[in-house]
């Protein structure tokens, strides 16, 4: 009986929501019979803001109709939405001022009608306009009331949005350490909830902060990831202020060339999607790049230009930057008068910026926030169980449709014969499955740590940590790399110096060793296949380093580029070939040179599958006695940018 | 005071070794150290130790090598091995000690304690030529597997086995007339023994098809030993241990 009239109760509350429902759709339908309906309009506002970023100008305009038109069918929800895009467009365009009273008004109208989610954006918004004007404080209490707002709701892509923003609010606040606490964050909630662009997004953040703690190969190495989450998605939004960051952090090398392309290409980038904020921090690079090479006229003419749009974007912080860099171009060129008047600017113009009593706000405001964000921790959990759970279910779905699809392909693959090129693609997977193995010898891994005992006992905790660090290091390139089909040149060196620092460390100093690259070669640029190199190298210490007596090894690995391919040496003055092969013959336990047989097939497959040359020579070198003295390894790789 | 050498190419090993002998393992004098297989040698004939802590891998051969350029072994030997599956497969058949790296120092203990042991008791010493004559060895009935019983180190030739019962945690090994009560679970033996000859038919038991007269059809079957003890075939294994007896003939 009490089911029943249950029931009854909720039959009942269905009907009157429906009643309700059409009692309000139908007057607004009928006061703007000649306006679109609700759910048109909010794809139409939706499509406008995924396109923001292609064309903030045409955003904008759209935006305008679309707050006109939410207004006249009471839609508040799409108001909101649409004053939220709006703010956007407003900043995107280069009018953050503005923007700051779209979010105010979208806050005060999600709060008053309980949209949460919009409300977590147009905090976000806001923050988004404090942070380019320069105004950190409001822009990191704004970003961490979104975050906890976001957080309620249980919207994780939100939640990492907000980290990454509060990482860049940090970021300009010089609190490095923390940005990339936040940053790595974001970083990886992206990549679990399966939005590698945005992930992207946090990596080319994060090598903004390596770049401004002076770490310009760790920043490139993000970079790199950028460009390769990029191209594997085919995407072009992240590409131009990637190359941007790469331009200055080549610029910090030296690398002159390199960075030109890199500024060139992110210049273009930016104009053509109108964003002026960072079409200023393109233009404002091109001027100081010019400035390196002490080209002054031009520096002064690029750098002008920067200044009349950072003043179109109220952004601070760059003018200030731009107008010390002025002053020193006039410096240069011996206009004492102007260079004082605009040192003298941009002296005005930072202390209005970064005062003590700013710098203090912030750090309460950090520990407040760290204080929020335990209490949020609970909800937080909660939702990745959640998350979990529908990523499980999505697997499912995945195994079940991705049987399907195996099958169709096979049946599909024995009519057209295309099992071949799916053979070669396993033997390459399993190759470098085996790779990897062959790579993290057992062997090497655990005279590493019989290394790292030593020190213990020895009671030397620097050189404990410092080893244990390395070896931790190499690990965790050998685990990337692998990954990784190729890598770039400037990564694999980097390996390959970390290995040998150990290995030498391991051997008592018994070789030094000497990793070099041609000027004519950009390592960052150049790409090589992964874990081609380290074997050749193992074997050099092996077979001909560790056994040498009474004399010092050396080990010299060159780079270098003839006839449009990139070649290797391993070059060592070990025992050499004969000689080796020698005591190999005679030992009772027959080693088995995994990595090298590995490499070799490896290589062979490649030239089969790519129809380039990829070889192996030997050398034997010969002393004046005819004197076995080392061996030479050389690679032929073809050269991939 | 036993007299004692390090035998590592490593100068971090020796040096780890080394302090922790010092400091642990007092009845141990560590008289020299050499870092390969040649002044190794050389070593051991002007010093003539009692003990040996020999690494595997080194230059100019392996430790192995060391051993076999010998005439005779004279002294005990702890082997110690970052990472050689070959080498631990063979320590492990013949019953002989070694050491991991890195070293934990509760079995160094062990392993010093045990080798004091046998030193002063002027056992004859362990069986290493069996040991390198079992590496060597093709025909896998020649091989001799070591295996400690009652604290005694004993050798069986493989074709002598006939079969291997578990008896609780522990293994009872039949040769002919005898049996042997080891500390070791038969999942141990399994692992150790040549598959091409031996073969767990069921949970409890593990056999030389060699010794087999006869089998007995049934729903898994039974096999018949040599001595007449029945042994029954788990029906999931007996297609396994059907395809060996038909190699075999």
């Amino acid at each position: 009986m009490y089911n029943y009239m249950n029931r009854i109760s909720v039959l009942l509350m269905v009907a009157m929501f429906f009643v309700l429902n059409i009692a309000t759709i139908e007057p607004a339908g009928a006061q703007n019979k000649s306006l679109i309906d609700s759910a048109t309009l909010r794809k139409l506002m939706k499509s406008s803001r995924d396109s923001i970023d292609i064309d903030a100008k045409k955003t904008l305009q759209q935006a305008e109709i679309h707050v006109n038109i939410a207004r006249e069918i009471n839609y508040y929800f799409g108001l909101v939405y649409a004053l939220n895009t709006r703010g956007y467009a407003k900043r995107r365009v280069g009018d953050p001022s503005q923007a700051v009273t779209d979010h105010k008004e979208a806050i005060r109208l999600a709060e008053k009608y309980n949209f949460q989610k919009s409300r977590a954006e147009a905090y976000m918004g806001l923050a988004g306009d404090y942070n380019n004007m320069g105004a950190y404080q409001e822009a990191f209490l704004n970003y961490t009331t979104a975050i906890s707002v976001f957080a309620v709701v249980q919207d994780s892509t939100g939640i990492a949005s907000g980290y990454m923003c509060l990482g860049n609010v940090q970021l300009n606040m010089k609190y490095y350490d923390d940005a990339i606490r936040n940053y790595t964050k974001a970083a990886n909630m992206f990549n679990k909830i399966g939005l590698p662009l945005s992930a992207a997004k946090a990596y080319t953040s994060m090598a903004a902060n390596y770049q401004k703690l002076n770490n310009h190969r760790v920043a490139l190495s993000y970079l790199y990831r950028t460009l390769r989450i990029s191209d594997s998605l085919h995407s072009k939004q992240e590409l131009p202020i990637a190359y941007m960051y790469m331009g200055e952090c080549y610029n910090e090398l030296k690398m002159r060339d390199s960075a030109m392309y890199c500024f060139m290409k992110s210049y273009n980038g930016f104009k053509e999607n109108g964003y002026a904020f960072n079409e200023l921090r393109a233009l404002y690079n091109i001027g100081h790049f010019f400035a390196g090479l002490n080209e002054n006229d031009s520096s002064e003419k690029y750098y002008m230009e920067a200044l009349i749009l950072a003043d179109k974007v109220a952004d601070r912080l760059t003018k200030q930057i731009i107008l010390k860099d002025l002053s020193a171009v006039f410096l240069k060129r011996g206009e004492l008068m102007r260079a004082y008047h605009f040192r003298d600017s941009s002296a005005n113009l930072q202390d209005s910026i970064t005062n003590a009593a700013n710098l203090r706000a912030i750090a309460e405001l950090n520990t407040k926030f760290e204080r929020k964000e335990i209490e949020n921790k609970n909800s937080t959990l909660q939702k990745e169980n959640d998350l979990q759970r529908l990523r499980l279910q999505r697997k499912d779905i995945f195994i079940y449709s991705s049987g399907i699809i195996i099958m169709l392909f096979l049946a599909f693959g024995a009519l057209i014969l295309r099992h071949n090129k799916l053979r070669s693609d396993q033997q390459r997977i399993q190759m470098e499955q085996k790779q990897l193995l062959a790579q993290m010898n057992p062997h090497f891994i655990f005279n590493c740590l019989n290394s790292i005992q030593r020190y213990i006992v020895q009671r030397d905790a620097d050189n404990a940590n410092r080893y244990l660090a390395d070896f931790a290091m190499l690990m965790r390139q050998t685990l990337d790399n692998a990954k990784e089909g190729t890598i770039s040149l400037l990564k694999e060196m980097e390996y390959l110096e970390n290995y040998l620092s150990l290995e030498s460390m391991r051997f008592a100093n018994k070789f030094t060793y000497n990793i070099t690259c041609s000027d004519d070669i950009e390592p960052g640029l150049t790409q090589i296949p992964s874990m081609i190199i380290q074997p050749f190298v193992e074997n050099a210490i092996i077979h001909g380093l560790r056994n040498i007596e009474h004399r010092e090894g050396s080990l010299d690995i060159r780079f270098y580029k003839k006839e449009d391919s990139l070649f290797c040496e391993v070059d060592d003055n070990g025992i050499g070939f004969n000689a080796s092969k020698d005591y190999k013959d005679k030992m009772f336990i027959k080693h088995k040179s995994y990595g090298m047989e590995l490499t070799r097939s490896r290589l062979a497959l490649m030239s089969k599958m790519k129809r380039a040359e990829y070889k192996i020579s030997v050398v034997h070198k010969l002393n004046g006695n005819q004197e076995n003295d080392g061996t030479k390894i050389i690679v032929k790789l073809p050269l991939i940018f | 005071m036993i007299n004692a050498i390090i035998i590592d190419d490593e100068p971090n090993s020796v040096f780890t070794l080394d302090s922790f002998i010092k400091e642990h393992c007092n009845e141990v004098n560590i008289v020299g150290s050499a870092g390969n297989v040649k002044s190794g040698k050389e070593l051991i004939e002007d010093i003539r130790p009692q003990l040996v802590f020999l690494d595997i891998e080194m230059p100019f051969g392996s430790g192995f090598d060391l051993l076999r350029s010998l005439d005779k072994i004279t002294f005990e030997i702890i082997f110690i091995t970052a990472y050689n599956q070959y080498a631990l497969a063979a320590f492990r058949f013949s019953a002989i000690d070694y050491l991991l790296k890195p070293i934990r120092i509760a079995h160094l203990k062990d392993a010093v304690k045990k080798a004091e042991q046998r030193i002063q008791e002027k056992k004859a010493v362990f069986n290493y030529e069996q040991m390198l004559h079992n590496m060597q060895e093709k025909d896998p009935r020649k091989q001799k597997l070591g295996v400690l019983h009652r604290g005694e180190h004993i050798m069986l030739q493989l074709d002598e086995i006939m079969y291997l019962i578990a008896d609780g945690k522990y293994t009872r090994i039949h040769v002919k007339g005898k049996n042997y009560l080891m500390l070791k679970n038969l999942k141990d033996f399994e692992e150790m023994l040549p598959t091409s000859i031996f073969c767990r038919i069921h949970y409890g038991h593990i056999i030389n098809i060699d010794c087999v007269s006869k089998i007995q059809k049934g729903r898994g079957g039974n096999v018949v030993m040599r001595d007449g003890t029945e042994l029954e075939i788990a029906v999931r294994r007996k297609d396994e241990f059907m395809k060996l007896v038909q190699h075999e003939n």
